[in-house]
């Protein structure tokens, strides 16, 4: 699809990123030290902490990705929803306010709280650098990808920008500014997703003008020779959508039949909306890839017509699909997503930093409540917003990331403006958390507390910004290099990777007096190790990274299934506990 | 995971080495020195500095079991008892309130029963932190 250069969302977001460079610039005085910096002085009121906590975590994954997979394979990507939220669960309830207790700036500290040992240190340190990283690298590369159809700018553009964006704002006040970045963008997401749900409700369904016939096929070719589509080259009249050669009124993604025949439904409730939408037939796109005699990709897109009962099930995309094999082992790597999303939460360091912004335990559980209120009320709408831009007419079939911004557009340029700068606030709003926890590690773990280097809290700070810069330098690059590369399933995988790395020994430190240093090193290192190379080596990642076919994949593939947690995170309490038993004698003699 | 029991207490050696650490911060000690490390451990048996209740954290894991169960139960009629043969036959395709299937009421429950827990947790857990 040709995107034109649109002013409006660009004008809103540099609204919003002058009021959060302000603010930083503001607040960077009261950033002088370490406490500050890293913790806001743990001051931060629950309730902004709460809205921060959606801030930090409603990532572009979550926003365009959920919503887009929603808007193309239906139910499938409201798992996403459901596993994210749940995760919460073990933060509220097992996580949080011992950390809170614990620790001081980083996860390392609360992990190391028992043992001061360098071993600890390094290799929590390095576990928070890794998971920050798998997360950093989609939310960048979204930057880019968002730029590109928003602004009409390149891709490299849309990733500086960010980029610089967000290390001003992590370099100046660190902590104090990320938070409000943080409350600002979750406050925003959740209203004006909100806005958007009430106009999807309001508006209900309508067929189109024409229905669209099963033969009516569109395809694009890209190739040397420049792209075509439909046989003709591609040109603002001649497009993919073209409202699928005139006639229909609509584009991709429509309904064919509402129930009882009717030609539009008016106004609905939110259970009408679904109930309506589950006794349609919607007119859905299959794609298929294919390689020309002169090299050229072509794309065609078949219209296939589904129910919308079978829509609100699990198991339409490719990712889920064993969940309607038979047999255990297809379903294994469903399973082991789920487990990953449950756990992986309340391991993701750049989330657990945020505990030590509030004043005491009770304040961390308080923040929690509003925490999963917030986000809660957000993934209930993700249901919406995918449905909506399934059947509004406006998908692009290239590119699911753009359903939730084309949806808006279909209500006008303005919720489309605010909803693209929303997107990209979101984008800032996780990657400041990120780079956060980084230079946290960095200055505060690494530096000074593995290689002893003597920091005093002002040079403590100052080794923090240095680090915050490097990082933001490094995330560009990464998000520039990366564009090509298919992203949005690398945020699943740094849950898995944080629940395999973190999770054991969080939990064990807390429930288990028995855990030694030697523990703790040795669950994080297999854990972290054991669930990486899975990942590298998995048929996920063989194809849609390294370029290979799905058949290739699935034969060179070492191991079964993609996601590892299922048995990297028993690996990794295993691990924990044997190695704490073996290493028990010698701690005993230091007099524990 | 879930089968986690209640009774299993945090451990309180653990907190109080924290308090020490806190305490150590606020007295601005720059570095963990061997010798502190070794201190901390005769801290072992100080009352804990921040009143940690076990209360509050027995609550909090039994809510923490009622949902990990709800949460298993979905998964698990998810993969094993919605599909058989490819068809949806069942579980969580079966419509439950006005036409909408369990699927879709079913992921409603988690997300607004992990809030009614988390409200239910610090209303329990309240003043539990003096």
């Amino acid at each position: 699809m040709i995107y034109e250069t649109e002013l409006l969302p660009f004008a809103v977001f540099l609204a919003f990123v002058g009021v959060v460079l302000g603010i930083s610039v503001h607040l960077a005085r009261r950033a002088k030290s370490a406490g500050a910096y890293f913790a806001a002085h743990g001051q931060v009121g629950w309730f902004v902490n709460g809205i921060a906590f959606a801030g930090d975590y409603l990532s572009a994954a979550s926003f365009l990705g959920i919503c887009g997979m929603i808007a193309f394979f239906g139910y499938d990507g409201f798992l996403y929803s459901i596993g994210y939220l749940a995760g919460w669960i073990v933060a509220l309830f097992v996580i949080a306010e011992p950390i809170k207790r614990l620790g001081r700036y980083t996860l390392a500290d609360a992990l190391n709280a028992r043992f001061q040992s360098r071993g600890v240190k390094l290799v929590a340190a390095i576990a928070t650098l890794v998971i920050s990283l798998f997360y950093l690298v989609p939310q960048m590369v979204g930057a880019g990808a968002l730029v590109k159809p928003l602004l009409g700018l390149p891709h490299w553009a849309g990733v500086v920008m960010v980029g610089v964006v967000v290390t001003v704002i992590v370099a100046t006040a660190g902590m104090v500014s990320t938070t409000w970045v943080q409350f600002v963008k979750g406050s925003l997401l959740v209203v004006v997703c909100g806005v958007t749900v009430v106009l999807i409700l309001g508006r209900g369904f309508q067929t189109p003008q024409a229905p669209i016939a099963a033969d009516s096929v569109q395809w694009i070719e890209r190739g040397p020779n420049g792209t075509v589509v439909n046989g003709a080259p591609l040109a603002a009249d001649n497009q993919l959508d073209s409202r699928l050669r005139a006639g229909h009124g609509v584009g991709f993604g429509s309904i064919a039949a509402l129930p009882g025949g009717a030609k539009e439904t008016g106004p609905l409730g939110p259970f009408g909306y679904l109930e309506t939408f589950s006794q349609s037939t919607i007119t859905t796109w299959k794609k298929t890839e294919s390689r020309t005699a002169e090299g050229a990709v072509r794309t065609e897109f078949t219209p296939v017509e589904r129910k919308g009962s079978d829509l609100l099930l699990p198991g339409a995309n490719p990712t889920f699909k064993g969940v309607r094999a038979d047999g255990l082992a297809p379903k294994l790597d469903f399973l082991s997503l789920m487990l990953a999303l449950f756990l992986g939460t309340a391991s993701l360091p750049h989330i657990l930093i945020r505990y030590y912004t509030v004043k005491d335990a009770a304040a961390a559980r308080k923040s929690t409540v509003v925490g999963i209120g917030a986000i809660g009320v957000f993934y209930v709408m993700t249901l919406y917003l995918g449905i909506g831009a399934m059947t509004s007419g406006a998908l692009d079939p290239m590119d699911s990331n753009m359903a939730a911004p084309l949806l808006s557009r279909t209500f006008g340029q303005w919720l489309f403006a605010v909803i693209s700068a929303v997107a990209f606030t979101t984008v800032l709003g996780t990657v400041s958390g990120l780079i956060l926890a980084g230079a946290g590690a960095v200055a505060h773990d690494l530096l000074r507390d593995v290689m002893r280097i003597e920091l005093d809290d002002g040079q403590q700070v100052k080794a923090a910004r240095v680090a915050a810069v490097v990082l933001g330098a490094g995330s560009i690059v990464l998000g520039i290099v990366c564009e090509k590369m298919n992203v949005t399933f690398l945020v699943g995988w740094a849950f898995n990777v944080a629940a395999s790395a973190n999770l054991p020994s969080l939990v064990m430190l807390l429930f288990w007096r028995r855990t030694t240093r030697e523990g703790i090193i040795a669950a994080m290192s297999v854990g972290l190790v054991s669930s990486l190379a899975w990942i590298l080596l998995s048929p996920d990642t063989l194809e849609k990274v390294f370029g290979y076919s799905a058949v290739e994949a699935a034969e060179l593939t070492i191991v079964p299934f993609s996601q590892p947690a299922i048995v990297t995170v028993p690996l990794g309490f295993a691990v924990l506990v044997a190695v704490s038993l073996l290493s028990r004698p010698r701690t005993a003699a230091n007099g524990a | 995971m879930c089968s986690m029991s209640p009774r299993g207490g945090i451990d309180r050696r653990l907190l109080a080495a924290a308090a020490a650490g806190a305490r150590d911060a606020q007295a601005g000690a720059p570095r963990a020195s061997p010798a502190l490390a070794a201190s901390r451990h005769v801290c072992d048996n100080t009352p804990m500095q921040d009143g940690f209740n076990r209360r509050a954290r027995a609550i909090g894991l039994m809510l923490f079991a009622v949902y990990c169960a709800a949460y298993a139960g979905f998964v698990a009629t998810a993969a094993f008892g919605t599909f058989s043969a490819g068809a949806a036959d069942g579980g969580l395709a079966r419509p439950v309130i006005a036409g909408v299937n369990l699927a879709v009421v079913y992921g409603f429950a988690l997300i607004v029963g992990a809030f009614a827990l988390a409200v239910l947790y610090a209303f329990l857990a309240r003043g539990s932190d003096e």
